[in-house]
């Protein structure tokens, strides 16, 4: 699914009540399929940027376009819904479900992007298979290591065959080996799904292995 | 995995916290749902036993104490009436039925009243029929009026005897108005105090109770006998054979309520020997026995948990005929008479009439058990103001524990959120979550107000006098369970708006 951001301003308020401008993207296009790569520096908006695309964040001005959907445009519960079908989120911190097993953490995002209950569960076992997980399963959260978090994280991303993967600094918590190993599944798992990905990230080696890099800058105020 | 699969998850990851918000909640449904259940179970105790009864007359004294005694069989009687009521009131126009109680024995712990054969008058309420219709087997006791006013006159209270029996043969027809009851009274009270005195060294009162036993009599399977005369009143008599030799002539017989016979397994053509003591106390044994000859049908009213007996037969035990007097008096004395007025005003009329007797205490069975209510009912008001304030109590400690857990829980909703949840998926799971801990809670306090009666029910049986039903389930704790629900799905309404406000962008932000 292509992506197509045209004249993005994001604003937040700050606590005394000014409108602090945090985003501004006049134009980027990232084509269906490709992979894209967010870089700069601390408070320059890469992550404001990734919630924009995830309907999470609904920017101030511009339009956020997904193929022909304007997400910025949609009502809440439309961007809700659209983000469940068709958007994958990894988050560096992995933000699983403490209460659930992996195999659970990855099942419910098939519920909310509209999947039965037992579609769900299949799909959610294949994925965890597919990221090397199978026999971790039932495993809570807290018992599995950062590197199979972060491969939970993965497989819940794609649960609902997502048209754009957003990932979040993923490697940012693992040491340099569990880094390459995550970073190459995320590729091939995104790959398979035919998937666009962005990514955001700090590290230069990661940045190394995409197609197109966007740096952003910290705007003044 | 669905939001309510998560809540679950999520109640169950905090055992503890949801236990005891549970609990809290339960506590208070517990104390609501027993006194409920005590409160419905008291009240039918003593509405439907008292149903198709309308009059009671006895002694000065209390008009409730006289209708817990003569129609629920608690309670001690307010003491002896003039003997000579009842025939008047059988001759009265306004009477359709008078039923003479004469009590004070008891055999084992049962209760045994003298009484007449209009215990098997179809408008004598329990059981229902008439003459051997109110019996599960056997027949009527016989009762012998003539016999009973020989007792009398034996006694020393001829002229009353002659007088009573005046009364009930002639005076029917002479009585044209109620008014008339009173002039025929007044008129009795003159040969009364004329009469033969039996000499009152005989009969010594005292006010203390005798002491029980409640195995007494059981050595023979025999009923045994007391009396007001015996335990109420408490006379301790010195034995005189008021009726020479004529004791052997006197039919003695009993019927049986159903739960007597059933819990002491007495069965028709059984011999019983009451004794002295309505609670089953004795001074002594009668060494007189009573035939079993019926048992009644079960009525689900204190009936089953009586002996009846012929009440000639009461009298011609010389403890009862000696005790039998008015104190001070030589009129012979009843405990009680249950009056069923003819339809219409008759009711009024007569307790119009009655309660200008100042001899008399003159009980309205609906009215005494509505004022019984109201009593009863006052403190089962506040009972209830209590359990519902625990439980609104028990509502708003789980309240807080929800909001306290919504700064930790943010992340999670953030998470929810990210995944796709809408604002009111999560909105509802708080809600749901609230609403789920406080059913679980009222569930469980239904439970243990049920368990509650239960274990309090030996104890209710002995001070109030019935044994509640410990799992009767009433409609209105559906009422109070969804009542309940409601309430705590109104407290999770705080929680939830706090979640719903999540800021999602804010709490995906990694931990440091």
């Amino acid at each position: 699914m292509a992506i197509r951001l045209e004249a993005l301003k994001v604003r937040f308020r700050d606590p005394a009540g000014r409108e602090v401008p945090v985003l501004d993207v006049p134009e980027l296009t990232i084509e269906d399929g490709r992979r894209l790569c967010l870089v700069g520096g601390s408070g320059s908006g890469k992550t404001t940027l990734l919630h924009v695309l995830a309907g999470i964040v609904t920017p101030t001005e511009g339009r956020v376009l997904h193929g022909d959907v304007d997400l910025a445009a949609l009502p809440e519960a439309e961007r809700d819904r659209f983000r469940a079908e068709h958007v994958g989120y990894v988050f560096q911190t992995f933000n699983l479900l403490q209460s659930l097993s992996a195999l659970e953490n990855v099942a419910l995002a098939g519920r909310f992007g509209g999947q039965r209950r037992a579609d769900a569960l299949a799909r959610a076992q294949a994925l965890l298979k597919r990221v090397d997980l199978a026999h971790r399963m039932d495993a809570r959260p807290g018992t599995l290591s950062v590197g199979e978090q972060q491969r939970v994280g993965i497989a819940r991303a794609l649960m609902n065959r997502p048209g754009v993967v957003l990932a979040d600094e993923p490697t940012a918590n693992l040491d340099e080996a569990r880094s390459e190993e995550v970073l190459a599944l995320l590729e091939e798992v995104v790959a398979e799904e035919a998937a666009t990905l962005v990514l955001v990230t700090h590290e230069r080696e990661v940045q190394a292995r995409f197609d197109d890099v966007v740096a952003l800058k910290e705007i003044s105020a | 995995m669905t939001l309510w699969e998560l809540i679950l998850r999520q109640i169950r990851q905090r055992s503890l916290s949801s236990t005891l918000t549970a609990l809290s909640v339960a506590l208070g449904v517990m104390l609501v749902s027993a006194i409920l259940l005590l409160q419905d179970q008291m009240e039918r105790h003593f509405r439907e036993p008292g149903e198709g009864y309308s009059i009671v007359v006895g002694a000065p004294g209390s008009a409730l104490q006289l209708v817990l005694n003569a129609v629920y069989h608690m309670d001690k009687s307010p003491g002896l009436m003039p003997l000579r009521v009842w025939p008047e009131l059988e001759a009265n126009d306004s009477v359709a039925l008078a039923v003479p109680y004469a009590l004070g024995d008891a055999f084992r712990g049962y209760r045994v009243v003298a009484t007449t054969d209009a215990l098997f008058d179809a408008r004598f309420p329990h059981p229902a029929g008439e003459g051997e219709e109110k019996l599960l087997e056997g027949r009527p006791f016989a009762f012998d009026r003539e016999a009973l006013f020989e007792q009398l006159e034996a006694l020393g209270a001829r002229a009353i005897a002659e007088e009573a029996e005046e009364a009930h043969e002639g005076e029917r027809d002479a009585h044209e108005e109620v008014a008339h009851d009173e002039d025929a009274g007044e008129a009795r009270d003159e040969p009364a105090a004329g009469g033969e005195h039996v000499d009152e060294d005989v009969h010594e009162h005292e006010d203390e109770h005798e002491e029980h036993d409640e195995h007494a009599g059981e050595a023979r399977d025999e009923p045994a006998a007391g009396g007001e005369h015996g335990d109420e009143d408490e006379h301790e008599h010195e034995h005189e054979d008021v009726h020479g030799g004529e004791h052997g002539q006197v039919v003695r017989e009993a019927v049986l309520g159903y739960d007597v016979a059933a819990s002491l397994g007495v069965a028709v053509g059984s011999e019983i020997e009451p004794t002295h003591g309505v609670e089953g106390g004795t001074v002594h044994e009668h060494e007189h026995l009573w035939t079993v000859v019926g048992i009644l049908k079960p009525t689900g009213t204190p009936v089953d948990r009586v002996v009846f007996i012929n009440l000639d037969s009461f009298f011609s035990i010389e403890d009862h005929a000696a005790g039998a007097l008015l104190p001070g008096t030589d009129e012979a004395g009843l405990s009680s008479v249950l009056v069923f007025p003819r339809g219409g005003v008759h009711k009024a009329i007569l307790l119009g009439s009655l309660n200008r007797r100042p001899e008399l205490q003159v009980a309205d069975v609906s009215e005494q058990l509505r004022n019984l209510f109201t009593i009863v009912g006052s403190v089962d008001v506040l009972f209830l103001v209590v359990a519902i304030l625990v439980v609104i109590l028990g509502i708003l400690s789980m309240l807080v524990a929800l909001y306290n857990t919504m700064n930790e829980r943010r992340r999670e909703v953030a998470i929810l959120r990210a995944l796709g949840a809408r604002r009111r998926d999560v909105f509802g799971a708080i809600v749901g979550e609230a609403a789920l801990l406080t059913a679980l809670g009222a569930a469980a306090g239904l439970l243990l107000g049920h368990l509650l009666v239960l274990a309090a029910r030996g104890y209710i049986a002995e001070v109030a006098g019935f044994a509640p039903e410990p799992f009767a389930f009433l409609p209105i704790e559906a009422a109070v369970l969804t009542l309940v629900v409601l309430g705590g799905a109104l407290a999770g309404l705080v929680p939830a708006w706090k979640a719903y406000r999540t800021d999602v962008a804010a709490h995906l932000k990694p931990l440091s």
